[in-house]
């Protein structure tokens, strides 16, 4: 630490950059995949028939107590078991779409419980049909309470996209790429702290995105 | 369509050793969990101190904790500390990083926690003449706790699941275990599908027992 010199050179700052562009772009991905697929768990437990309930349940239950990590190498060599070996990297995406769906649905649900039931019931009365309730009313309403808890869930879907180099996944992402420059510079602790401040901004970008949509004033004159 | 033969043999040969280095996940959980909380509890006090320097400090280590992958905390401790002549075994660096992730969460579930407790209470037990001290410990955490109880176990889930990142520096924790196993019978799903079932049974385990507490805790 006594030598301010170093050998990080442009190239590996590129090679950093292009490490931010692969975890923004499987986040953004398995995100909106695993937010459309949690709305559909969620959505299908909020309506309690129990043959849904329970199976959609036992589903999010199990996803919640297994570590990522075991469930990118299950995914990864069960594609393999049934005959269908495809890349680590799309592999990957399936196992972050089907974790984050499971911590999608139940805030989901939360959603939906925190519509009054009258509310739905008055629009039901004033002649909207189940689906138009839904998404007329319940939606709009459901989705200003969920907003901040799935913020905090794509927060930690991008933390958890750096768990894929265990697959050893190409094209790198963040923490992958730091690892490759940290082998050859043999500098850790400047290039982890620059990856830190590379997540922390990212982090902060979308809490920024997210809280300007929330200050929107068509959400605003809605709750409340 | 499968054309796959399962083996267990290999796993149920080698369970004693899954089932110990389970034991070694529960060790890393408890103690990052017990030691994070001790620190949460000064940084959510501090949080609300009006010394300009805690307030700092806190806010810097909540977000810190929060913004950055725990693997990459754990990459820090692990190999970046090296830079100060400090070199950790994956144990104490994967213990520290994920202790140290706890605290910044915890902090975050406490403040919520104090912030809800009515202030003027603070102000009574003050006015009867009790310490700081006693009005923290004996008015606004034991509220504060019955509160926050249903995320704090979350987070010692979370931190139970956490601690497999032990795994990718080579610690023998249940992943570890896990990996080192299967690199030696080459049935990798097996073992795999036997320690993720060992980790929904730890985590089943630990939710009873949370549910169990908070009825007998917070029967009041």
């Amino acid at each position: 630490m006594n030598n301010i010199s170093t050998t990080f050179t442009a190239n590996d700052l590129l090679l950093m950059l292009q490490g931010a562009g692969v975890t923004f772009l499987l986040t953004i991905v398995s995100g909106i995949g695993g937010t459309v697929l949690g709305f559909l768990i969620g959505w299908g437990r909020s309506l309690r028939a129990p043959w849904l309930y329970y199976p959609l349940g036992a589903y999010i239950e199990i996803m919640r107590a297994v570590p990522l990590i075991i469930q990118f190498v299950l995914m990864n060599s069960f594609m393999a078991i049934l005959g269908y070996a495809i890349n680590p990297f799309l592999s990957g995406i399936i196992s972050l779409t089907l974790y984050i769906a499971a911590y999608v649905a139940e805030v989901v649900r939360a959603g939906i419980d925190a519509v009054p039931h009258p509310m739905v019931r008055a629009a039901r009365g004033l002649g909207l049909g189940y689906i138009q309730a839904f998404r007329l009313v319940v939606v709009p309403l459901g989705l200003k309470t969920v907003l901040p808890a799935w913020t905090g869930l794509m927060l930690g879907l991008m933390k958890d996209t750096s768990l894929i180099a265990v697959l050893g996944a190409s094209p790198p992402e963040l923490l992958r790429s730091s690892q490759i420059i940290i082998t050859r510079i043999q500098e850790p602790l400047a290039v982890l702290t620059g990856a830190g401040a590379f997540y922390f901004i990212m982090c902060w970008l979308i809490t920024l995105a997210v809280r300007r949509y929330e200050q929107r004033p068509l959400l605003q004159s809605l709750g409340r | 369509m499968l054309n796959y033969r399962f083996q267990w043999r290999a796993v149920f040969k080698h369970l004693p050793d899954l089932v110990d280095a389970a034991f070694l996940t529960l060790q890393i959980t408890v103690l990052s969990v017990i030691i994070g909380l001790a620190i949460a509890v000064i940084l959510a006090v501090w949080r609300r101190s009006e010394n300009a320097w805690l307030f700092w400090l806190t806010a810097t280590w909540v977000a810190l904790a929060r913004n950055t992958p725990a693997l990459l905390q754990i990459y820090l401790f692990y190999f970046g500390l090296g830079a100060y002549g400090i070199h950790l075994s994956p144990y104490a660096a994967v213990l520290a990083a994920i202790t140290f992730n706890n605290a910044g969460y915890l902090t975050e579930i406490l403040r919520g926690g104090i912030d809800a407790v009515n202030p003027s209470q603070g102000r009574a037990a003050l006015g009867l003449g009790m310490t700081p001290l006693q009005v923290y410990a004996r008015v606004i955490f034991p509220q504060v706790f019955r509160a926050v109880f249903l995320p704090i176990t979350n987070q010692i889930i979370w931190a139970m699941l956490g601690t497999s990142l032990g795994m990718i520096i080579g610690l023998q924790e249940l992943t570890g275990m896990t990996t080192f196993l299967q690199s030696q019978t080459f049935r990798p799903f097996e073992f795999y599908l036997a320690a993720a079932l060992i980790y929904l049974v730890m985590v089943e385990t630990v939710l009873v027992c949370a549910r169990l507490y908070a009825r007998w805790a917070f029967r009041w």
